[in-house]
């Protein structure tokens, strides 16, 4: 058989050559002129091997090196060079009067092509049976991009990103099709190959400028490979590699300044004054807005420098990042710096393949006071905000000699003083390192192995100097946390084509090890401001909860298939089934299994479709499968621990109390997802028009969540049990359009569109003979925030709603006393009038989610000029207004400030928490609009592309709150309170390759 | 190839061999299992301590301490403008308007019965351990001892409630309400039982912790209560119990009435059951200074932090008081000055207080005629507690290291003095509430002449009652006991149906049991 081909292979090459030769001689008594260039990829400067350059009119033609170099000898009356490769848009270059042609081409949307990742291998997007969606670094959102997942932002149906405030150190809410446990968890991120548990982590240690492209596994049948780890769906990511070729530099970067993009009308000084009669002595006679007075304009820079090169055994692309964030609050935004290094071997007549990956960063965070953590701005915001607004406008800032103003008795500090005085910074420390072989056994068979480790680690260091005024202490906290996570996979995989069929099959063993610990301590009593926390030793008082450490481990073992089964090219079908081990079920319930099954028939390749010429690509898609969850699982959940309980005295001595530390639960077990898609993939038109539709149904059983339990007997309220159901569904539309595609211009655009319900059918379980519920959360999910809103319960977890819908009391105008008046219901749930009073009787349920949301993109190119445009939104959101709520009674007045609207609204109480607060918080944003010019034919430098980019140009919103974009899971979900605002910013960027 | 086979089969051994294949035993490094505890004397003690470790929750004033104060006329947190308003919970206290789902309710609930099943998991582990700690019975003893005051509790304010007497991790028993003598009787008895093991010794090592002559309090409490809680009176027990402490000989009258309320209260030779609290040593929860005083009264006393301005009495309450009662300076009221000493008020013009925030002047006016107000000036209404000394101190001014007195001798003899005159022996009953301790009486160190005749009466017994204990948790038991819990009070509560001495078992509760009988009138 090798022989055969062998010979064959021979027989090819002399006949080619014959008819080069015979080719040659055709023109050879003409006069002949050579043609050198380089052929680049227009996004990105890079170089492109392999495109075809054929003289037009002849058949002459070669194809470019691995350094996008070619030589083309043509007759001198050749005027036209077609330059054409996969994946990128043909162009004509004229050569009737140069000899040297640089050229670079334009991607073009049809993705029929592309490679796409499905773990643990790849396919080509004609042949993917589940939903997949793959994003590529031409069509990443561009502007202060210091989070990688802001280049994904409203590009991918179903994904939904959200960025609750403008915090430079806060997590992005990020959810494929819903959140599957009810607080919802983000998708598993993997990176080259290596997946990571922490994925805020993940995402930060990652510098933007080194992503390749984002790979979204949708469905249950794409992220089934992922198994245990998938219920929320999987985003891979390729970060860049080396090309063969002589080195190339890169460079990328950009500066730019920010402002907050909004305020919240509160009363002004003389708006006060007016407002109190000015007589009262708390007038300082200062005019400030606190606002302001906390915001600055926030300076970021970026700089990336990458080098890449190699042959074509070995290549390299190393890169080092900086990334100074100012946020828009004083004396908050972060610093980032990034170095990784891929290389990637082939030996032994590239039957072996190594790749070595190291990454390192470093984030500095210079949070807001009371923060300290960057999730923390996902759970509602911090008090400073609230602070700022409801602060009077005729204190100062600073008193006259340029001290900060501290109140009047030195005993109150204003909001600028706090942020100007209180040290809150984190440093997060990461490495990983990983190596994956993969070597060719037989033809078709490859066996292969991947080892990674990472290590993370954070401190958190926190300085709050003393208020001698009020005898208040100094107080220090430094904390130290570790994260270290071994992973190691072997997989092998067989692929054969025999006629019209072929197969793939693919196994995999993987192993991970995660172990986390930590110490912190806390103290005060510090004499020397300026020594912060970095002599915790030197404190006077030490609390004996002031000291605490922990130390846990986990592991998940994991045995995966897959085969995939190809008819010609018409009918592809795979299967997966992945069985899963995790160390935090009891041993009867460690092991879970996952299968999935996927089909996909590509009709556009049936006989009875070849006639539709306008008809490129047609797919129908289905698929089924399950996944499993435990992710937000604590480490032993399973089992009767003791640990200590608090300190105790004893015979004058304080001693630590030990006991039972968790209602243990042996019969815990996997959460699983069971989900259902169905989707359409079509081209047509040349690949000008195309689109995915797809339909998904999941179902979501034996949720993990903290469940209540009947006291009498147990000792503990609640259980981490399976228990409650919940359905997920939606419809996700993405179309792209090449619009016009001239030699000079190209309009494009893209859109997409998804809804995404979410239901809960079951809230109650088993537990040791014992009924299970949430009845607290039912009633008492989400409350209003403030003083005085202690029970201020809005919302709740309830069967046959999404969760946390808003249950909540309508009010009905105000009587002529300026008291709140509300609708009244009977028992039957009959009007019966309104009144002063409202009980649980009288709320209804508000259902707050968005009924769509969207993405909009639209590129310009005209010549050297690039210009997009992109927007985005949400329709039918409904937003708690929480921060004017807390802002609305003049009743606040003078000790307190209130918005504008409350001077005229007329409430003497305080507001309660009603349907008046509900607001509706659809928006369209014009989230970014760049404007890009490339030169060409610089000497030295291979491509050059300057941009501007604006970002948060406008926000059309009926919201009145400072921003409709807030938290959307958990149960803060939909409650706007004191979020870090939302900027605007203006970026000026360059990239470029030498 | 060979090489890399090599490579590849050595990965693979390393992977399996180091942490076989398949196994996913974790090691644990923060916590231990059961079978890693319990292993001797000092473990043992640890093992127990959580039984009272807890207890520091029943003084939880946002939660569990309301239900025993903020339903009585002894503490009223109005609605001051914006503050307090918390969906009600504090007016539907005040004008007993609450339902099963008022959050206290719910709060105590869980703090009692989480108490029991905590001291029935202990039970359970300290009688399995291999080799039985010579003290397990006096162990046992002091551990149902204790949890017979969590149910005490529970007789006190839900009065039919489920009985749980075994540690069993299968809650496959829904338990069922019990009726309110059921409980009186489980709880005389428990009591009974162990009260002969328990240690007689009061020291250091006994301090906070179950004696004989904490049972004994426990005891006379739940006789006096008896008619209340079962219809038939037992006052003669009540005497037995209270005449056990007394002639023990352990305990005195304190000549200073407020060396009961300082910091260092611990050394009170009044308490006979008292919760340890100590910022420094983590025994934290006691707050009241921060609950009481106003944002800006830390310059009244030099404080650390100012106050969430919040309890408070009326006017109507602090008339109860004379004048010249001694007593009656555990009360802030009127105009407020810098650099004040507690108890001592003296005047300083030149250091008059202004509110901040209001620009008024910082003056806490004890009549209260409205439960709601926006008015600035409503932010210091009411008359603020200074019962326990301030710690100028604390962790952020919220914890305080005075310890809780459950029992103190003083009690002891309001409760005999009251059993004697309900058994109608009115002369027995004023020799001993004006009955010296070592020269002290409970109304000579109030600096009031002694209790006479004409006030000896159920009003005048409540009256004194209040004067001595106020804010200590016991108004409620008292006020329904002797018959004025139900009464219109000012501001705006009108009189309240009888089904209101008890407490509704938690909504939630009877959602997750179904063998729970809610209390009648709920």
């Amino acid at each position: 058989m090798m022989q055969v081909g062998m010979v064959l292979k021979q027989l090819f090459r002399i006949i080619g050559l014959f008819f080069t030769a015979l080719l040659v001689m055709q023109y050879a008594n003409g006069q002949n002129k050579i043609i050198t260039g380089k052929i680049i990829d227009n996004s990105d400067g890079s170089a492109l091997a392999g495109v075809s350059v054929v003289a037009k009119g002849t058949r002459l033609g070669t194809q470019t090196d691995s350094s996008g170099n070619f030589r083309l000898s043509v007759p001198v009356n050749v005027k036209t060079l077609a330059v054409s490769a996969i994946g990128y848009l043909m162009q004509e270059a004229d050569i009737s009067n140069s000899t040297e042609l640089r050229l670079s081409l334009f991607a073009v949307s049809s993705t029929l092509n592309e490679v796409v990742l499905i773990g643990y291998g790849t396919q080509q997007r004609k042949d993917i049976t589940g939903a997949v969606t793959k994003v590529e670094h031409k069509d990443f959102n561009t502007g202060v991009v210091t989070n990688p997942l802001q280049q994904l932002q409203s590009k991918v149906a179903g994904l939904v990103i959200v960025q609750p405030g403008g915090d430079p150190n806060g997590d992005l809410t990020v959810r494929l099709r819903g959140a599957t446990s009810l607080e919802g968890q983000p998708p598993l991120l993997v990176i080259d190959g290596v997946a990571i548990d922490d994925f805020n982590k993940a995402v930060t240690t990652l510098n933007p400028a080194d992503i390749e492209s984002y790979d979204i596994l949708k469905d249950a049948s794409a992220a089934a490979i992922y198994g245990s780890r998938g219920a929320n769906g999987v985003i891979l990511v390729t970060t860049k590699k080396g090309r063969p070729g002589k080195a190339l530099v890169d460079y990328s970067g950009f500066v730019s300044a920010e402002k907050m993009s909004n305020e919240i009308k509160v009363l002004n000084a003389a708006q006060w004054r007016k407002a109190t009669g000015d007589s009262s002595g708390l007038d300082k006679g200062a005019n400030t807005d606190w606002q302001k007075a906390i915001s600055q304009t926030g300076i970021s820079h970026s700089h990336t420098i990458g080098i890449s090169g190699g042959t074509n055994e070995i290549n390299y692309r190393g890169s080092v990042s900086y990334t100074k964030q100012g946020g828009v609050i004083i004396n908050t935004g972060k610093e980032v710096m990034t170095a990784r290094l891929n290389v990637n071997q082939k030996s032994l007549q590239n039957k072996l393949e190594i790749n070595y990956r190291i990454n390192s960063s470093t984030v500095s965070r210079y949070f807001l006071p009371n923060q300290s953590s960057t999730s923390q701005s996902r759970n509602g915001g911090d008090p400073i905000f609230g602070y700022a607004l409801s602060i009077l406008p005729v204190l100062p800032v600073y008193n006259p000699d340029g001290s900060l103003y501290q109140g009047a008795d030195l005993s109150t500090p204003t909001p600028v003083s706090i942020l100007e005085t209180v040290y809150s910074k984190k440093r997060e420390n990461f490495f990983q390192g990983s190596v994956k072989a993969d070597y060719e056994l037989l033809r078709g068979l490859k066996l292969g192995a991947l080892g990674a480790l990472s290590r993370g680690n954070d401190v958190y260091d926190f300085f709050q100097p003393s208020l001698p005024a009020t005898n208040q202490k100094s107080n220090a906290l430094k904390s130290n946390d570790n994260k270290q996570v071994f992973s190691g996979d072997i997989h092998t995989d067989y692929r054969k084509k025999m006629g019209k069929h072929s197969i793939d099959i693919t196994g995999v063993y993987e192993y991970n090890k995660f172990v986390n610990d930590g110490f912190s301590v806390n103290a005060s009593g510090y004499l020397i401001p300026e020594l912060l926390d970095n002599y915790l030793g030197a404190a006077t008082q030490v609390l004996t909860n002031g000291i605490s450490s922990y130390k846990n481990e986990v592991r998940i073992i994991s045995f995966l298939g897959r085969a995939i089964y190809n008819y010609k090219d018409q009918y592809i079908l795979t299967a997966n089934f992945r069985r899963d081990g995790s160390s935090k079920f009891g041993p009867n319930h460690r092991w879970g299994n996952f299968p999935s099954v996927s089909f996909a028939w590509v009709a556009s390749n049936e006989v009875l479709f070849q006639q539709f010429t306008w008809l490129n690509n047609l797919k129908f898609r289905v698929s089924y499968g399950l996944t499993g969850n435990q992710e937000n699982l604590q480490p032993y959940p399973y089992q009767l621990l003791y640990g200590a309980l608090g300190p105790y005295l004893y015979n004058g001595q304080f001693l630590q109390s030990y006991g039972i530390v968790q209602q243990d639960n042996p019969d815990l077990k996997w959460e699983v997802r069971k989900s259902f898609n169905a989707g359409i993939d079509f081209s047509i038109l040349k690949d000008r028009l195309s689109g995915t539709i797809d339909v998904f149904y999941d179902k979501t059983n034996d949720m993990l969540y903290q469940y209540d339990l009947p006291q009498p007997p147990f000792l503990f309220k609640t259980v981490t049990a399976n228990a409650a159901n919940a359905v997920n569904h939606g419809i996700e539309v993405s179309i792209n359009a090449g619009i016009v595609r001239n030699k000079n211009f190209h309009w494009d655009a893209s859109f997409n569109l998804a809804t995404i319900r979410n239901r809960i059918t079951n809230l109650s379980g088993q537990f040791e003979g014992t009924a299970l519920s949430l009845s607290d959360q039912e009633q008492h999910y989400g409350y209003a925030q403030g003083r005085g809103y202690s029970d201020a319960y809005i919302s709740q977890l309830k069967v046959g709603y999404p969760a946390g819908v808003f249950w909540i009391p309508q009010q009905a105008g105000l009587d002529t006393g300026g008291h709140e008046l509300y609708k009244n219901y009977n028992a039957a749930g009959k009007f019966i009038g309104i009144s002063n009073r409202y009980s649980d009787q009288d709320r209804v349920f508000i259902d707050p989610t968005p009924k769509y949301s969207w993405g909009f993109t639209n590129a310009f190119m005209l010549d050297n000029f690039d210009l997009s445009i992109f927007l985005r939104g949400v329709q039918g959101q409904k937003i708690f207004a929480n921060s004017l709520l807390q802002l609305g009674a003049a009743g606040y007045l003078p000790g307190s400030n209130i918005t504008e609207t409350a001077l005229t609204s007329g409430f003497k109480d305080q507001p309660q928490p009603s349907a008046y607060w509900l607001r509706d918080g659809s928006y369209t944003r014009l989230e970014n609009l760049t404007l890009g010019y490339r030169f060409k034919k610089l000497r030295g430098i291979n491509n050059l592309r300057l941009y501007i980019t604006a970002t948060n140009l406008f926000v059309i919103t009926p919201y009145g709150g400072i921003d409709p974009e807030i938290k959307t899971e958990g149960s803060h979900r939909y409650i706007d309170n004191n979020y870090y605002p939302k900027s605007r910013q203006f970026v000026l960027g360059v990239n470029m390759v030498f | 190839m060979k090489g890399f086979i090599a490579v590849f089969i050595i990965g693979v051994l390393l992977l399996c061999s180091a942490n076989s294949c398949t196994k996913l035993n974790v090691k644990l490094y923060d916590r231990v299992p059961v079978t890693n505890f319990w292993r001797n004397e000092d473990e043992i003690a640890a093992g127990v301590a959580p039984a009272y470790a807890s207890l520091r929750n029943m003084v939880d004033l946002f939660g569990n301490y309301p239900l025993l104060e903020c339903s009585t006329d002894e503490v009223i947190l109005p609605t001051r403008g914006g503050d307090w308003y918390d969906g009600g919970r504090w007016e539907k206290l005040w004008k007993h308007t609450w339902d099963a789902n008022l959050p206290q309710v719910q709060s105590y609930w869980s703090f009692i019965y989480g108490g029991i099943s905590g001291v029935n998991a202990i039970l359970k582990a300290v009688n399995e351990i291999n080799l039985a700690p010579s003290t397990l019975a006096s162990i046992n003893a002091e551990l149902k001892t204790i949890r017979a005051f969590y149910y005490f509790q529970a007789l006190d304010l839900f009065g039919n409630v489920p009985i749980d007497s075994n540690y069993n991790s299968s809650g496959s028993l829904q338990l069922s309400t019990r009726p309110r003598a059921e409980v009186f009787a489980f709880v005389e008895k428990e009591l009974k039982d162990n009260l002969s093991v328990l240690t007689t010794a009061v020291n250091l090592k006994t301090y906070g912790r179950s004696t004989q002559w904490f049972a004994y309090a426990l005891l006379a409490k739940l006789y006096l209560n008896s008619q209340v809680y079962t219809g038939k009176p037992r006052w003669d027990d009540c005497i037995k119990a209270c005449n056990s402490i007394i002639y023990s000989n352990q305990y005195t009258l304190e000549p200073n009435f407020f060396a009961n309320f300082s910091i260092s209260n611990d050394k009170s030779t009044e308490n006979i059951f008292a919760i340890p609290f100590d910022k420094v040593g983590g025994l934290l929860f006691f707050s009241l200074q921060a609950f009481t005083l106003h944002s800006d009264s830390w310059r009244t006393f030099g404080l650390d932090a100012g106050g969430f301005d919040g309890f408070c009495s009326t006017k109507e309450f602090l008339d109860i008081f004379d004048s010249g009662d001694y007593r009656k300076k555990m009360f802030l009221v009127g105009q407020q000055y810098l650099n004040q000493t507690q108890y001592i008020y003296e005047t300083n013009a030149a250091g008059l207080q202004i509110d901040p925030e209001t620009n008024l002047p910082l003056y806490f006016e004890p009549e209260i005629s409205v439960f709601s107000s926006p008015d600035p000036k409503f932010k210091m209404a009411g008359a603020r507690c200074a019962k326990w000394e301030f710690n100028k101190d604390g962790y952020g001014g919220f914890a305080m290291s005075n310890d809780f007195a459950v029992f103190r001798l003083a009690d002891i003899i309001l409760m005999k003095s009251e059993a004697q005159f309900m058994s109608n022996d009115i002369n027995s009953a004023l020799t001993t509430i004006n009955q010296k301790i070592n020269g002290v009486s409970i109304r000579t160190r109030a600096k009031m002449p002694d209790f006479t005749v004409s006030e000896m009466t159920a009003d005048g017994l409540l009256a004194e009652r209040a004067r001595e204990l106020s804010w200590e948790g016991w108004r409620r038991n008292d006020m329904i006991r002797l018959g004025h819990f139900l009464d219109a009070r000012i501001p705006e509560k009108a009189k309240s149906d009888e089904y209101r001495k008890l407490y509704p078992i938690p909504q939630v509760e009877l959602n997750k049991n179904r063998n729970l009988t809610q209390n009648p009138g709920y």
